[in-house]
């Protein structure tokens, strides 16, 4: 700071010379404020203050009371303080040997922290300018600053370690190259001496004949790129200290190096090892080389015989399989033929409507799905025996009430080959989506086919209300499929065939089922609404009544509710209504929320829907 | 220095903050450093939380934030000590509910399968108890004794409850102080006392930034040798980390919404967990240019992944900026201060740790004086100085220390104006800067001018500040800043008295010694004593206030 240094000049000429002082005014008046009580000046203060003492009073007592300690301890065994010691000059403790400041010389790097302390200790006790003080010498503190330097070095282990390591009162001259006597006894010493300049710890030692050659290298190592401190005052002479330090131990090495007696056995060892270990490498690789050729050699015929035999017998599958795909196609074909001759089982005459065709041509594709070319053929022969149409129309009405009666095919899927469903043709002139409404009417109040997930639940519920009642176990299939409930003979029909096992679930269906098992039983809880937004399996099954999970004023949302009302209200006013007014306005009016529009849409879309269904089947 | 008859005695710091708390004991180095919970955490999550039969504390206990928040009580330090009424329950952020028990503020939770109501003086001895057991779990022995540091905002008897809910914890308290004190006391315990002696005395008046999770507090402070004294302090109670957390949450809520269509606005639990996780953000932030946010399931199942970068968090706390700066050239105007005459910034507080703070800190401190400084880590060093201050009282006894820190003891008059010497050249020398607490002494060297000077003239003058007027373009002129503006000077004003010494010995310039002491007491008399070292010629003069 710039004030610790103040010059000051002589009184002005005016200064009258008789006076020594003139007192012009007090000073400002102070401030009340708090004093934070901490740290130690603030307990000074306070001591002060408690006993009234001023700062001379409580110095004065403060050095008594501290002389009184330093009287009672005395030291022996210590070093001589010479007088060219005690009249150093703190300001020079660079040059300063802080070892015997501490009455240490003797031990030097080797003292321990311990030691350092004790001395330390000892030396204040004697030294400490409040003892010199309190016998009124003042102003004399020089020594003990030097020690407060020497311990302030001594005490911090990087400090000393700095000191240590540039202590010029030790003998770090290397052994004579030529000394005789045992190596281990002359060199030990030399590199425990050159320790104390590691920076890292613990320092390897040098070791006996007996110490193992890891061992051996890794001490040598570790003198060679051990980090080491050098303290000098200025950068240049650390350098040219740091280079001479280096050659110098570099010297000690190399000299070890070379008459330590393990690194002549190490390396003869290391000879005839290396060899050993060459012929042997060099013959591990012939030997695998050897080994692996012929191995790959092997494998590659191996495999050459098999890819030929494989792509053999795959033409013969394909050839046969494309021979079986034709067959079948012709078939197929003939059957179609035969029913087109037969006019769609229409009369001769009377042209069947383009959608009954579509119907027809659909619903046998949706037949020849389960039919083996055998069946196929059988039918064929059959068709190929008769000019009958209605004939005919019994041979396929037969063949598909058999897979009917063998749970291959839904009840209902081939509806279109009967007679009399091509007799109704009263409404001939309505619309393509009439009829196909019209479908939809007939066939709620017979029996809704049963959705794969309504089965699974059927099975679920009746384990899990064994002996319960049908109208639970409907509520349940109900509850959780978001599909109309079914009626009490449909359940009782249902579980009988569940029970006897009869329910035959195609491929898809199982899959679909298993899948749907999985999901509900890792995700999903006894929740309706959560159960929509998990299955998205089943588009047909989802789409055919659609939960409300979401709000109720979206349009392509039905209820449970709705969709029943809606079917009854179909029922209610079928296509052949003749009352009053639109039967679509009736129809609306039956259904809750839902506009004239929107019923119109639905049944469009539950048609289109069972179309589609149909269609999936098929491919 | 610790000697090594210390060993029995454990004595550590604490400072428990509004969010956060820590435990600091002295090393055998001499050094001071926080302690870490089982957790591994240094910085403890001032909570407490009851799970079924069990009562946690800290990291644990914030662990239940999301899960239990009902039974989870944070925000609580605040409260102590005050009645029902005082409490302003609106702070509380989704946590147990606060409930009036016979008008003294307490939580209601569930524990043990029964309802039942802790007090905020007991939820507290809860807390510091599970500190003192990690405490005692890192010592390996009892803590013998603990020094408390306090917001300088807390009323008497929040002091006294804070103290009360300690003891009951198990502790001894061995002394309150204040969290800016503590934190001063930790810069101050680096220069040994020699430094005092040679004249050094590293007077300097300091400012204390404080930005907690909650709360700005500035202090102004004034150390004289080794001596603190506060000139003022302002408490703005709702300005912390926690106001960057807001415009945080505030930022990712609306990206949120604007991702998904999802409004968390009025969802506390997703709130609560993306609050959490802005933290994370915002304190990555003070080191990393860009930070992530990332939330599981922050609502509806949906995860959120957002991230940020610094400037556009600087921009959008630019408001927060501008009011704690308000707040500090508010406090230095109403104590007639001004930037120039604070030496030192010091960051404390958690989130003084944003780097932008730091630099618009730098623009209003805008001159060659002042150094903003960060050296402790700023959530520790209030702990730190706790240690600092047991270690040094350990061993003394409560009577001494209760008489120590007594009012009548630490309330002085301080020196309002400055006192010091016209030197050779005519320049205002300071002695014994203003501010300093009475009684006080000073001692000064001072040398001759010329070869062979037989007298010594010593003007004694009172000063003052006079503050150099910055150019008028300086604001916005920042390339020139060190040029345009100069410390502020200390003018002599009023003659006091003078001193003269004759027939001084013949000495070579610089070599004759004269040593000038002005010695101030509790009354404010004054008295000045000018003495050559070497014939010991001196004049002593006394000087009454009323003159
Ligand atoms: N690296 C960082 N960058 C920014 N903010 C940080 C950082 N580290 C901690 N913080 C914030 O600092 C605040 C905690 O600081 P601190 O522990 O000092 O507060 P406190 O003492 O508990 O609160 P108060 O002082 O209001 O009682 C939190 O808001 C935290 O998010
Ligand atoms: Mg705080």
């Amino acid at each position: 700071m710039s004030q610790s240094h103040l010059v000051l000049g002589v009184p002005p000429s005016s200064w009258d010379e008789s006076l020594s002082f003139k007192i012009h005014c007090g000073i400002s008046e102070g401030v009340i404020r708090n004093i934070e009580p901490v740290g130690r000046y603030f307990l000074a203060h306070a001591r002060r203050k408690l006993n009234n003492h001023s700062f001379s009073e409580d110095e004065h007592i403060q050095a008594e009371a501290n002389a009184k300690k330093l009287e009672v301890i005395h030291d022996e065994d210590s070093e001589d303080e010479t007088p060219e010691l005690l009249s150093r000059d703190p300001k020079d403790w660079k040059e300063q040997d802080h070892y015997a400041i501490l009455g240490l010389s003797k031990y030097r790097w080797e003292a321990t922290d311990e030691q350092i302390k004790q001395a330390h200790r000892k030396k204040v006790l004697k030294h400490h300018p409040d003892k010199k003080a309190s016998s009124g010498n003042t102003n004399d503190d020089g020594f003990f600053k030097c020690i407060q330097k020497a311990y302030e070095i001594l005490s911090d282990p990087v400090k000393r370690r700095q000191f240590d390591s540039v202590d010029e009162a030790i003998d770090d001259t290397p052994p004579s190259a030529k000394a005789k006597g045992d190596f281990f006894e002359i060199y030990s010493p030399v590199f425990e001496r050159e320790a104390r300049f590691s920076n890292k710890t613990p320092v390897p030692m040098l070791g006996d004949i007996n110490t193992i050659k890891s061992e051996v290298e890794a001490f040598y190592d570790f003198c060679r790129d051990d980090k080491r401190y050098i303290e000098r005052k200025n950068k240049a002479e650390r350098a040219r200290y740091k280079k001479e330090d280096n050659i110098r131990l570099r010297k000690i090495i190399d000299q070890a190096l070379s008459l330590d007696p393990r690194i002549q056995k190490f390396k003869q060892e290391e000879k005839a090892a290396k060899e050993a270990k060459k012929k042997e490498k060099e013959d591990a690789i012939k030997n695998a080389k050897e080994a692996a050729q012929r191995a790959a050699e092997e494998e590659r015929l191996k495999k050459e015989q098999a890819e030929a035999e494989a792509k053999l017998k795959q033409q013969e599958e394909k050839k046969e399989k494309a021979n079986k795909k034709k067959m079948i196609r012709n078939e197929r074909k003939s059957i179609k033929t035969h029913l087109k001759t037969h006019n769609y089982f229409y009369p001769p005459n009377e042209p069947p409507p383009l959608d009954v065709i579509e119907m027809q041509l659909s619903e046998l594709d949706f037949l020849f799905e389960k039919l083996s070319l055998e069946d196929l053929q059988n039918v064929r022969k059959q068709l190929d025996s008769t000019q009958d149409r209605h004939d005919a129309n019994q041979i396929l009405v037969k063949e598909a009430s058999r897979l009917v009666s063998s749970g291959v095919l839904p009840m209902d899927s081939v509806k279109y080959f009967k007679s009399d469903s091509i007799d109704v043709t009263e409404n001939r002139e309505q619309k393509t989506t009439d009829i196909e409404e019209h479908k939809v009417i007939e066939e709620t109040p017979k029996e809704r086919p049963w959705e794969v997930e309504e089965i699974s639940l059927l099975i679920k519920a009746a384990n899990k209300f064994p002996g319960g009642s049908l109208n639970r176990i409907s509520e349940y299939v109900a509850d959780h499929s978001g599909l109309p409930s079914r009626t009490n003979e449909e359940l009782i029909k249902k579980s009988k065939e569940v029970q006897k096992g009869t329910i035959a679930l195609d491929e898809n269906d199982v899959r679909k089922l298993q899948h749907q098992k999985k999901h509900a039983d890792t995700r999903i809880t006894e929740h309706p609404s959560m159960r929509e937004a998990t299955i998205d399996y089943d588009a047909i099954a989802a789409s055919t009544v659609n939960g409300s999970s979401t709000s109720a004023n979206n349009t392509n949302t039905w209820a449970p509710a709705q969709q029943a009302q809606l079917e009854r209200a179909l029922q209610a006013y079928p296509p052949s209504w003749k009352g009053e007014g639109d039967r679509w306005d009736k129809i609306a009016e039956a259904v809750e929320n839902k506009t004239k529009k929107e019923c119109k849409l639905r049944v469009k879309y539950l048609a289109e829907q069972v179309k589609a269904k149909k269609a999936a089947q098929s491919t | 220095m610790p000697s090594a008859t210390d060993s029995k005695k454990s004595i550590i710091g604490l400072r428990i903050g509004q969010s956060y708390s820590s435990i600091a004991i002295i090393n055998k180095d001499g050094r001071a450093d926080c302690i870490a919970n089982e957790d591994g955490e240094r910085q403890i999550p001032t909570l407490v939380a009851f799970a079924g039969e069990e009562e946690l504390a800290g990291t644990q206990a914030k662990a239940l934030l999301l899960s239990n928040s009902k039974n989870t009580i944070s925000q609580f330090r605040n409260f102590i000590g005050k009645s029902f009424a005082e409490c302003n329950s609106s702070v509380i952020k989704g946590t147990a509910q606060l409930v009036d028990k016979d008008g003294i503020p307490a939580y209601s939770v569930e524990f043990m399968n029964q309802e039942s109501i802790f007090t905020v003086q007991e939820i507290t001895t809860k807390y510091i108890t599970s500190l003192r057991e990690s405490a005692e779990n890192f010592l390996g022995q009892p803590v013998t004794g603990v020094v408390l540091a306090i917001p300088t905002y807390f009323t008497d008897s929040q002091r006294l409850a804070l103290k009360d809910a300690t003891e009951k914890a198990g502790l001894r308290v061995l002394q309150l102080i204040n969290e800016p004190t503590a934190a001063i006391l930790t810069y101050e315990s680096g220069i040994k006392s020699e430094e005092y002696n040679n004249n050094l005395h590293n007077d300097r008046t300091a400012l204390i930034l404080d930005l907690g999770s909650d709360s700005l507090d500035v202090t102004v402070m004034s150390i004289r040798s080794g001596m603190f004294t506060i000139l003022a302090t302002t408490h703005d109670p709702d300005l912390g980390g926690a106001a960057f957390d807001d415009l945080l949450v505030n930022h990712f809520v609306n990206e949120f919404k604007r991702k998904t269509q999802i409004d968390i606005l009025q969802n506390k639990r997703a709130l609560v967990k993306l609050r959490n996780a802005v933290e994370i953000t915002k304190k990555t932030l003070s080191s990393s240019s860009t930070s992530p946010c990332s939330v599981e399931s922050l609502a509806d199942g949906i995860d959120f992944h957002g991230s940020i970068n610094r400037t556009r968090f600087e921009i959008m706390s630019n408001k927060l900026f501008t009011r704690i700066l308000d707040v500090i050239s508010n406090t230095l105007k109403e104590n007639n201060l001004d930037t120039q005459l604070i030496d030192e910034v010091i960051l404390v507080g958690g989130a003084s740790r944003i780097p932008k703070l730091q630099s618009k800190l730098r623009d209003t401190f805008n001159n060659t004086i002042t150094v903003i400084r960060q050296d402790f880590e700023p959530d520790e060093v209030v702990a730190y100085g706790c240690a600092f201050q047991g270690d040094l009282i350990g061993d003394l006894d409560d009577q001494m220390i209760s008489d120590s820190i007594d009012s009548s003891v630490t309330l002085v008059p301080h020196l309002s104006k400055p006192i010091g010497i016209l030197n050779a050249e005519n320049n205002f020398v300071v002695i014994i800067p203003g501010n300093t607490p009475l009684p006080a002494r000073r001692i000064f060297q001072s040398s001759n001018m010329f070869d062979d000077q037989k007298k010594f003239y010593v003007p004694i003058w009172e000063g003052d500040i006079i503050v150099p007027k910055p150019s008028s373009q300086t604001d916005n002129n920042l390339e020139n800043d060190s040029t345009l503006q100069e410390r502020p000077n200390l003018s002599p004003v009023k003659l006091l008295a003078e001193l003269v010494l004759t027939d001084l010995p013949e000495k070579k310039i610089n070599e004759l010694k004269v040593d000038i002491t002005i010695e101030i007491d509790i009354n404010q008399k004054c008295i000045i004593l000018a003495k050559e070292l070497t014939s010991n010629k001196s004049v002593e003069i006394e000087i009454q206030i009323t003159q």
